[in-house]
């Protein structure tokens, strides 16, 4: 059993970017909590998981990322589509004053939903974790250039989609 | 790539900059408090809960597996009460024994005696007598 000194410190230190991830990941928010609490009941029963593991969160960001595929495959078998799913936008950026701003994250979020779930997931590790091509192809076991090139993609995709608004409003 | 003043790298730093939502606080007591419970030993606690892979087995389809069970539970009540009935109608009707005929005869020919009604109209018509083998009726018929 983890100390519990040790559970809260991995949840102050990883929680807020496990909880990102899987938003983006789930575009839900219970769906993300369950999971989020999946994970370090997890972490609770089994801490010896953690034991000899240099990088804490790139090994949580693994297994929050297994968890969601998990979801994502108990979904399928409930012939529920996850990309019409994931159109289902739960906010996954901060509101902001700046009404331009707004709506750019609005739209963002919107494009990213149209990803397929794996360029999402590179994107979203790559923006907002800062991992390298070589840290995310590790991370989601991928060979380098898929990770590449789902990166690409997946930029291409959000470009084209978000290019009439940012020319409107820069 | 397209120059039109959208490159990748504006839109890297566009879409980097921005700030991802907040993780709720509220979910920290409650994600750690399960954490921990379910991390305590089970003798600890009383878990009225089936076992996990019994629930794998019988949740998918539940109202088929009821629907099994009722179908099982009928067929083990049709089959005791089927121990207890008679397999045929007439199998419950018992035929006298011959004492008791034999008695009812009698009770009647005493009947009849105090009646003073006659033998003859009273006593039942001698039963046939049943043939004879044909081996004893040529030897009857040698003999006359």
């Amino acid at each position: 059993m983890a100390a519990p000194c040790d559970l809260a410190r991995w949840y102050d230190e990883h929680a807020q970017a496990l909880f990102a991830f899987l938003l983006n990941l789930t575009r839900n928010e219970a769906d993300t909590r369950d999971l989020l609490q999946a994970l370090f009941v997890k972490l609770a029963t089994r801490p010896d998981l953690l034991d000899g593991v240099r990088d804490e969160r790139g090994f949580l960001l693994r297994t929050a990322h297994n968890l969601a595929v998990d979801l994502v495959r108990r979904r399928d078998t409930r012939t529920r589509n996850y990309e019409t799913y994931a159109a289902e936008a739960a906010t996954v950026f901060a509101l902001t004053a700046d009404a331009d701003e707004q709506v750019f994250r609005e739209r963002l979020t919107e494009a990213l939903g149209e990803l397929p779930v794996e360029q999402r997931a590179v994107v979203h590790l790559k923006l907002w974790e800062g991992l390298t091509f070589e840290a995310i192809a590790e991370l989601l076991d991928i060979p380098l250039n898929t990770a590449a090139s789902r990166y690409r993609y997946g930029l291409d995709k959000l470009r084209e989609r978000l290019r009439p608004l940012y020319e409107e409003i820069r | 790539m397209k120059k039109t003043g959208f490159n990748a790298d504006d839109l890297e730093r566009r879409l980097e900059s921005q700030s991802l939502r907040r993780l709720p606080p509220e979910w920290r007591g409650e994600i750690l408090t399960a954490a921990r419970a379910a991390a305590r030993p089970r003798s600890a606690t009383l878990d009225f809960r089936a076992p996990s892979w019994w629930r794998r087995v019988f949740w998918p389809n539940p109202v088929a597996w009821a629907g099994v069970a009722a179908a099982w539970v009928a067929i083990l009540i049709l089959n005791h009460a089927g121990r207890w009935e008679p397999l045929t109608p007439s199998a419950g009707v018992h035929s006298p024994s011959p004492g008791l005929v034999l008695a009812l005869i009698e009770h009647r020919r005493q009947l009849n005696e105090l009646l003073e009604v006659p033998a003859a109209e009273s006593a039942p018509a001698p039963a046939p007598a049943p043939p004879a083998p044909r081996g004893a009726l040529a030897r009857t018929n040698r003999i006359a």
